[in-house]
């Protein structure tokens, strides 16, 4: 070995020995992703346009001269009850001290730009971008979910059984489980469910004599399947929608089986004594989304509500959803915190997808109160947020932003869960332009 | 002899079921289509629709999947109630691949379906014509020469495999998904 060759090989070494504890086993050099807060982010979407008055501000019939102030989220905010004039029925709250006493509460966000539309909010929280007016209803959006950023950026890569999507309503709603970016797509997406649609009597009807395919049954199924597919010049990955690994597909299908003929029971978030009559289609789908939480425990889950939508046309009814979904985060919540895998590893993250106007409809209700539309107004802009994690990771009892300064956006909530999960980095530059919100965090 | 006359009449019902369920769904240009089912409503002509799966490059919408899935079980069309039921099931679940599954799995449940379907031991009995019989009645074409060498291979292998496993594979492959 001559002396050039020995100081190339000595040097080549070298390189290797510093390098070789940076090359991951997924073959990158270097970890795309970054620290990780907790292991699990449920984000619920607590939507149907909520006003700040009704909310956060506790002002309930206050701002119609029909009655008193007063809290009716006892599960989320600090403050008391209304002591008088109840057009809803009133549930003590579950969670033992309310979820803003657990957490830091944006008092006043922003929904900043684009339609004050419920498919355009949600639309914004998940993809992390305002949409136009022109936003396509019946398409996938165009910009990558918050799923196809974690699914992608995370290392190691995780399969879709870690990503769910929730959903009260079909409609678009269905179409926010993955982008139609040709960088990420259906891929990368997450498993999409509409509880109150697979578990309607026409699944029960349709799928309770179905037991699960057999093994054997399976193996047949796959060999003659991929002869039959190596034949044909289009994969699956030409045809629309998710696809889950086999075993994935097999675990989920399980689950629904045992869901539809009653094996998995599910618990539903109603207070000791309170009816299957108050059951609301809101709390359904928190039911349902905590049993798929408790089944597959996943890192990322995102669940909607939508029920106080009724507010377009009757006030009283939307203070009583909104205090029933209260009651049902709280319950969620609670649940979490019975869980060994999700307790005190899991962030969760409450926000409307915009609020209502300032000025009532010339809509009464059976009380004579008013209902509101959210046409746009600044008003309907105004949003909060509640983040919600360990102490000492998430800052406990917080209170930012007011109405003359508010803090955050919509579209702080991706950037702020890829922070929390550790993926922030990986996500290329010119996709997002919000921020984490910072003051959530130890 | 296994009785293939009467699964090719069932087989000829299930094409005119399949091919009136894409005429009603599918736009004015699919007038090629419209032409060969009038050979089969004759009985004419029992041609397969198609010569090569090379000429499937359209995507079955839900509502054609679901209803020629339908057809080709039941050998009659989907009651309209029933198909938009499924539909929107259908659409609860973002896995398509699973769905599928799930509803396939359903109706080779059924005993009507299961009245439809050869035994397993006429398809041992004449491999060949069970073959055939099968990619006409679900692909709406004949097997290449490769296809039933190796369709052959698969089911003289494996002893205990049945029909309903067969059926199953073809109605959940990617050929299927499309016309």
């Amino acid at each position: 070995m001559n002396r050039r060759k020995f100081l190339r090989s000595t040097a080549l070494t070298a390189a290797g020995m510093f390098a070789a504890p940076y090359i991951l086993p997924a073959g990158t050099l270097f970890r795309s992703s970054g620290t990780r807060l907790v292991n699990h982010v449920v984000l619920v979407v607590f939507g149907g346009g909520i006003r700040n008055q009704e909310s956060v501000e506790q002002q309930y019939l206050l701002n119609q001269a029909a009655g008193p102030s007063g809290n009716i989220m006892r599960n989320m905010l600090n403050g008391a009850s209304p002591a008088y004039n109840l057009v809803y029925n009133v549930w003590d709250p579950i969670a033992p001290a309310p979820l803003a006493t657990k957490g830091t509460l944006y008092k006043h966000m922003r929904y900043a730009s684009g339609p004050t539309g419920h498919f355009n909010g949600h639309t914004a929280i998940i993809t992390g971008n305002y949409t136009p007016d022109s936003l396509n209803l019946s398409a996938n959006p165009a910009m990558p979910t918050l799923f196809e950023y974690y699914r992608k950026h995370n290392d190691p890569q995780k399969t879709a059984l870690n990503a769910w999507w929730m959903s009260l309503d079909l409609g678009p709603y269905v179409n926010l489980n993955y982008s139609l970016d040709p960088l990420y797509g259906s891929q990368y997406g997450a498993n999409y469910m509409s509880p109150l649609t697979t578990f309607s009597s026409l699944g029960v009807d349709y799928f309770s004599t179905l037991n699960t395919m057999h093994p054997e049954e399976l193996a047949r199924l796959n060999a003659v399947k991929s002869f039959l597919n190596s034949n044909f010049n289009k994969s699956v990955t030409d045809i629309p929608g998710i696809t889950n690994t086999e075993d994935d597909k097999q675990a989920i299908q399980d689950f629904m089986l045992k869901v539809i003929k009653g094996e998995i029971p599910i618990d539903y978030p109603l207070p000791t004594g309170i009816g299957f009559d108050q059951l609301t289609g809101d709390l359904s789908n928190v039911a349902v989304s905590w049993k798929v939480i408790q089944e597959f425990h996943p890192e990322l889950m995102v669940i909607n509500t939508t029920n106080l939508d009724i507010c377009h046309t009757n006030f009283s009814d939307y203070i009583s959803y909104l205090h029933r979904a209260d009651y049902g985060v709280g319950w969620l919540w609670d649940k979490i915190q019975s869980d060994p895998v999700m307790a005190n590893d899991t962030i969760m993250i409450c926000i409307p997808e915009h609020g209502r106007n300032q000025i009532a409809n010339a809509i009464p209700d059976a009380n004579g109160l008013f209902a509101y539309d959210h046409t746009g107004d600044e008003n309907s802009r105004s949003i909060f947020s509640l983040i919600v994690g360990p102490p000492g990771i998430v800052n406990q009892g917080l209170v930012v932003g007011t109405e003359e300064v508010p803090v955050g956006e919509t579209i702080d909530i991706v950037p702020t869960i890829a922070h929390i999960l550790g993926f922030k980095d990986g996500i290329p530059g010119g996709y997002l332009s919000g921020n984490v919100l910072e003051e959530a965090f130890v | 002899m296994p009785d293939f006359k009467n699964t090719q009449h069932k087989i000829r019902t299930a094409i005119v079921a399949v091919l009136i369920a894409f005429s009603i769904t599918s736009c004015k240009k699919e007038i090629v289509e419209e032409v060969i089912y009038d050979n089969i409503i004759y009985q004419i002509d029992t041609v397969p629709v198609y010569q090569s799966n090379t000429e499937k490059d359209r995507l079955k919408t839900p509502l054609q999947y679901i209803s020629s899935l339908y057809s080709n079980l039941y050998y009659s069309s989907i009651p309209s109630n029933l198909l938009d039921n499924l539909v929107i099931y259908r659409l609860s679940i973002g896995d398509k691949t699973l769905i599928n599954e799930l509803i396939l799995n359903a109706m080779l449940n059924d005993p009507i379906v299961q009245a439809n379907i050869p035994d397993d031991a006429d398809m041992f009995d004449d491999v060949d014509a069970f073959i055939e019989d099968s990619y006409l009645r679900f692909y709406l074409r004949k097997p290449s020469e490769y296809e039933k060498y190796g369709m052959a291979n698969i089911i003289e292998a494996d002893p205990d495999i049945t029909v309903i496993d067969i059926y199953r594979s073809f109605l959940l492959s990617n050929e299927y998904m499309y016309y």
